[in-house]
C-alpha cells in the first residue's frame, strides 16, 4: 500500500481470466519475468541521456502498468513517453523516473509474495 | 467454417499473453503470437486469416509490416493495436489498408473482441462467395458445352487457345448458338476466374444509356444522376467484359470504345480524370462484322481491334448427332430439376430433330425439349410431342426476298462452308456441273472461307 491507494489492482486480469484459474497466476508471472528488466533498462537510459530510447521504453512499459492496475504510475509512464518522445528533458522528468522505479520495484516484490511456493 | 487463424504481432510479452488469453476464449479462434516483425514475416506464407499488429516494434515499424502484409494479400484484415495515440499515425495506417486501429487502454478487450466477430462474419461471406464461384466454375467449365462433332472440338481447342492468354476474343454465331456460354467457358478457365464476370448486352440496353453504363458517371453528370457510380468497364477491372451483340453500337460509341480498348482507360461521364482500366474483352455478335465494315455500319479500325481470337459457333443443324446429345441432356436436366423420372427419345423423334432447321439453335432446342417431356407419356418423348416453332421448311428456308441467282450462291456457299471446300461433293449433292461452282468461284459470286 502506498498513502495514494493501493499499489496494483488485479481487477482486470481477473475478467481477463474469464473463469481460467491460472491465467491471473501466469500473467504474473510472466510480468516478474520481463518487467523488471525493462524497468531497469528505462532507468538506465535515462542517466544516460537517451531520452527517446527511455520515451520507447515507456511506451512498451505502460500497456503493463494500465493491465495491472498500477493506477499510481497512469500519468506518470505516459509523461516520461511524451518527454522522451519530445527529447525534452525537464526538472520533474528525474523524479518521475525515480518514482517509476520505486513504484515498481514495490510491485515487484508485492507480486513476488502472491506467487505460489 | 475452419478455425480463424489470428497472428498477434506484439514484442510486450505481457500484453501479447493477455491478448492471446482473450482471443483464445473464442474457441473458434486459433491464435499465435509473434515477437518480432521478422519472426512473423517469416511465417506470413501459412497465410492467417488476420492480423493483429503493434505499432512500435523492436526490429521494424507497424507500417513496414503492413505494408509486406498487404504486398504478400491484400485481402488479409490488419487490426493495429497500439499504445499510439496520434490520431495522424492511426489515419495513414487505415489509408494504408488497415482493417482498424484501437488505442490500448481499457476498452480494447471489447474493440478488438467485436472486429475479430466482424472480421470471422467477412471470412465466412468471403469463403461462401469463393464456393459459388467455385460452383461457377464447375458449371461453365467446358463440359457445360455439349457435344462431340468435329466442329465443336475445334471449338474447344480455340477455347483452350483463349485462356492461356488474355488476347481479345470475338465471337460470331447466330442467336442461341451459346456465344455467352463460351464467354463465361473462357472466363472461368482463366487467370481472371475469382473477379466477376460482367457482361453487358448492347442490344438490350437503350443507346442513350450505353455510355453511362459502359464508362460509369460521376453526381451531377446529367439530370438524375443523384451519386457517382461506376461502369462497366471498371466493374470489370482485372477481370472480363463481355460486350454482347457489338455489332448494334452505334458509330458515336464505336469512336469511343476503340478510345478506351486503345488507352485502355476510361472517362466517366461529367469528370476529366481519366481511371485506369485492365479488362480482358471478349465481344459477341450474330452479323458478320466484315460486312458490317463494308457497308459503313462498323469501324474498320475498331473491327481489327477487337477480332482478336475470332470463334465461330456452327449453327446447331451443321452440328449433325449433337442434337441428340444436347437433347438428351436438357431432358434429363429438366427431369432433374422438377423431380421426375428419366425419359427416352423415340427414335423417330430424334429423326425428326435432325431435320428440322434450329433457327433459334440451341436455345430453341431446350424450349422444344423441355416442352417434350412435358407432354410425353410413359417416359418416351414421341415425335408427336416435339413442337417446332415453325413446321413449314420452305418457309423457313426463304426468309429474305431476293434473286434466284442469289439464293443459288447461298445454297453453294453453305455446302461449301459445310463440306470444307470440297466442290467435287458440294457438286455430286446439289446436282449441278462441278465446273459452274468453280466458274462462281473465279467471278467471285462466292467467297470461299479459307479460315481452318
Amino acid at each position: 500500500m502506498t498513502e495514494q491507494g493501493p499499489l496494483f489492482d488485479l481487477k482486470q486480469l481477473d475478467e481477463l481470466a474469464a473463469g481460467s484459474p491460472d491465467f491471473v497466476n501466469v500473467m504474473i508471472d510472466t510480468f516478474l519475468t520481463h518487467t523488471p528488466e525493462q524497468v531497469e533498462h528505462l532507468v538506465s537510459a535515462f542517466q544516460q541521456g537517451e531520452l527517446k530510447r527511455m520515451g520507447e521504453i515507456a511506451h512498451k512499459l505502460k500497456p503493463s502498468i494500465d493491465l495491472f492496475g498500477i493506477s499510481g504510475l497512469t500519468a506518470t509512464v505516459r509523461s516520461i513517453e511524451q518527454k522522451g518522445k519530445a527529447e525534452h528533458r525537464d526538472d520533474k522528468l528525474s523524479a518521475e523516473v525515480l518514482e517509476l522505479d520505486r513504484v515498481m520495484t514495490l510491485v515487484f516484490e508485492e507480486l513476488h509474495k502472491m506467487r505460489p511456493q | 467454417m475452419a478455425l480463424l487463424r489470428v497472428y498477434i504481432i506484439e514484442d510486450n510479452e505481457v500484453y501479447a499473453k493477455a491478448l492471446n488469453h482473450h482471443l483464445s476464449l473464442n474457441p473458434d479462434n486459433e491464435v499465435e503470437v509473434f515477437h518480432t516483425g521478422k519472426a512473423f514475416l517469416q511465417a506470413l506464407h501459412s497465410r492467417p486469416d488476420m492480423v493483429t499488429l503493434d505499432y512500435s516494434l523492436p526490429d521494424t515499424t507497424g507500417e513496414e509490416v503492413l505494408k509486406k502484409i498487404k504486398e504478400f494479400d491484400k485481402d488479409i484484415p490488419v487490426v493495429i493495436v497500439s499504445g499510439q495515440e496520434d490520431i495522424r499515425t492511426a489515419v495513414n495506417l487505415l489509408r494504408e489498408g488497415a482493417y482498424d486501429y484501437i488505442v490500448k487502454d481499457e476498452n480494447t478487450r471489447e474493440r478488438l473482441w467485436n472486429t475479430v466477430n466482424h472480421i470471422r462474419e467477412n471470412v465466412r461471406l468471403k469463403d461462401e462467395i469463393d464456393r459459388l464461384r467455385e460452383e461457377v466454375n464447375i458449371k461453365y467449365d467446358f463440359s457445360s458445352i455439349k457435344g462431340n462433332s468435329e466442329v465443336l472440338k475445334k471449338i474447344f481447342r480455340l477455347i483452350e487457345k483463349a485462356v492461356m492468354t488474355n488476347i481479345t476474343v470475338s465471337i460470331y454465331g447466330e442467336t442461341g448458338t451459346g456465344k455467352e456460354q463460351v464467354a463465361k467457358a473462357i472466363h472461368y478457365n482463366s487467370s481472371y476466374r475469382k473477379r466477376p464476370f460482367v457482361a453487358v448486352n448492347m442490344a438490350a440496353i437503350p443507346k442513350d444509356l450505353i455510355e453511362s453504363e459502359l464508362f460509369g458517371y460521376e453526381k451531377g453528370a446529367f439530370t438524375g444522376a443523384n451519386q457517382r457510380r461506376i461502369g462497366k468497364f471498371e466493374e470489370a477491372n482485372n477481370s472480363t467484359i463481355f460486350l454482347d451483340e457489338i455489332g448494334e453500337l452505334d458509330l458515336h460509341l464505336q469512336a469511343k470504345l476503340l478510345r478506351v480498348l486503345q488507352e485502355k482507360e476510361i472517362t466517366r461521364l461529367g469528370s476529366n480524370t481519366p481511371v485506369k482500366v485492365n479488362s480482358r474483352v471478349i465481344v459477341a455478335t450474330h452479323r458478320n462484322l466484315a460486312e458490317e465494315v463494308k457497308k459503313g455500319a462498323f469501324r474498320e479500325d475498331l473491327y481489327f481491334r477487337l477480332r482478336g481470337l475470332p470463334i465461330e459457333l456452327p449453327p446447331l443443324r451443321e452440328r449433325g448427332n449433337d442434337i441428340i446429345i444436347l437433347a438428351k441432356f436438357f431432358a434429363d436436366e429438366f427431369c432433374r430439376d422438377n423431380q421426375l423420372p428419366k425419359v427416352q427419345i423415340a427414335r423417330p423423334a430424334q429423326q425428326k430433330m435432325l431435320k428440322y432447321r434450329w433457327p433459334g439453335n440451341v436455345r430453341e432446342l431446350k424450349a422444344v425439349i423441355e416442352l417434350g417431356v412435358v407432354l410425353s407419356d410413359s417416359g418416351i418423348i414421341e415425335e408427336e410431342h416435339l413442337n417446332f416453332h415453325s413446321q413449314d421448311g420452305i418457309k423457313e428456308l426463304i426468309f429474305e426476298e431476293t434473286s434466284l441467282r442469289n439464293y443459288t450462291q447461298q445454297i453453294i456457299k453453305y455446302y461449301l462452308d459445310k463440306y470444307d471446300n470440297n466442290v467435287i461433293k458440294v457438286a455430286e449433292i446439289l446436282d449441278v456441273g462441278k465446273s459452274t461452282i468453280y466458274r462462281m468461284i473465279k467471278n467471285k459470286e462466292i467467297v470461299i472461307n479459307t479460315r481452318q
